[in-house]
């Protein structure tokens, strides 16, 4: 398995079709039994102007992915990291993330949905 | 996130998060049963948005009263917010959306999303003053009747685990419980 340092992790929304196939393929190996596919989440993006997806690679691999959107009285996310890639700061590294955009969405706690 | 995913519940109570909540996962093996006859309640018909499109408005007031009393619901969805999940989503289809109506008015509906083989089902909504009368169970066994002509192998649905009301009723339809499939709702700071 290759070793990889957590400064080679790159967290960036999803934005394009590329990165909505990480997103994909991640899901894939985490829960296999959902069906998200391109259309469904290009849908879900255009439709809701904060919600924010995340993916996460270590240079072209996709290792995890996550949302964070708001609801009335706190915001809503989840993440998933690839198996084989856990117990590496990436789980840390996309709280981080998501907890900073629920700050800057106003919201004080978090649920995992 | 699934509620045997014990490491990822592990990773957020470390860091301060808890269980507020968890979601039931029950599965129908359309397969295995006999499609069911809708048989509403007197005075309430059943029909599909294919019939009755422009009802939007309606079903989004049952909508909001329907979320209001689910326990742990926060409800404030706007009629856009909704109108996206419920309607427009990709992977709705308005033959696999029932609505009751009783006289004219709206009373409740519940919708199936299609994946691949399999449909799912989420919000069941009744109007207040039309519960306990046999609407919901009525636009379930519409949904059943629907998913089985239809051809999907499965019927997946959840229900949030104090809503008691909802878990007799898909008990009593025939839905058995998918374990694996359950999920937990964690609660915690953002910092």
């Amino acid at each position: 398995m290759q070793q990889f340092e957590l400064s080679q992790l790159a967290i960036t929304p999803a934005a394009t079709d590329d990165d909505l196939e990480a997103m994909i393929h991640v899901r894939g190996l985490v829960t296999p039994e959902a069906h998200p596919t391109v259309e469904i989440l290009r849908f879900n993006l255009e439709s809701k102007d904060v919600l924010t997806y995340l993916v996460a690679r270590v240079g072209e691999e996709p290792v995890a992915c996550g949302f964070v959107e708001p609801w009335a009285l706190h915001a809503v996310g989840d993440i998933a990291v690839v198996p084989d890639r856990r117990r590496r700061g990436i789980g840390s590294a996309m709280l981080a993330k998501l907890t900073e955009r629920a700050r800057g969405l106003g919201k004080n706690s978090l649920q995992a949905r | 996130m699934k509620e045997s995913d014990v490491e990822s519940r592990l990773f957020l109570e470390r860091r301060g998060f808890v269980r507020v909540g968890g979601e039931q996962a029950l599965v129908l093996e359309l397969d295995a049963i006999e499609a069911p006859e809708v048989e509403p309640p007197p005075g309430v018909r059943v029909v599909s948005r294919v019939e009755e499109p422009d009802r939007l408005e309606e079903m989004y007031a049952v909508a909001v009263q329907a979320d209001e009393d689910i326990p742990g619901s926060s409800g404030g969805q706007t009629f856009e917010e909704w109108r996206a999940h419920e309607i427009d989503k990709p992977v709705r289809r308005p033959e696999l959306c029932f609505l009751a109506l009783a006289g004219d008015e709206v009373v409740g509906y519940a919708s199936l999303q299609v994946y691949g083989d399999d449909v799912f089902h989420g919000l069941t909504a009744t109007r207040r003053d039309w519960r306990r009368r046999g609407v919901a169970t009525a636009l379930k066994r519409a949904e059943i009747a629907a998913a089985k002509r239809a051809g999907f192998r499965r019927l997946l649905t959840e229900s949030e685990e104090r809503n008691e009301p909802m878990q007799l009723l898909n008990e009593k339809l025939g839905f058995v419980a998918a374990p694996e499939l359950s999920t937990v709702v964690m609660q915690g700071p953002v910092g």
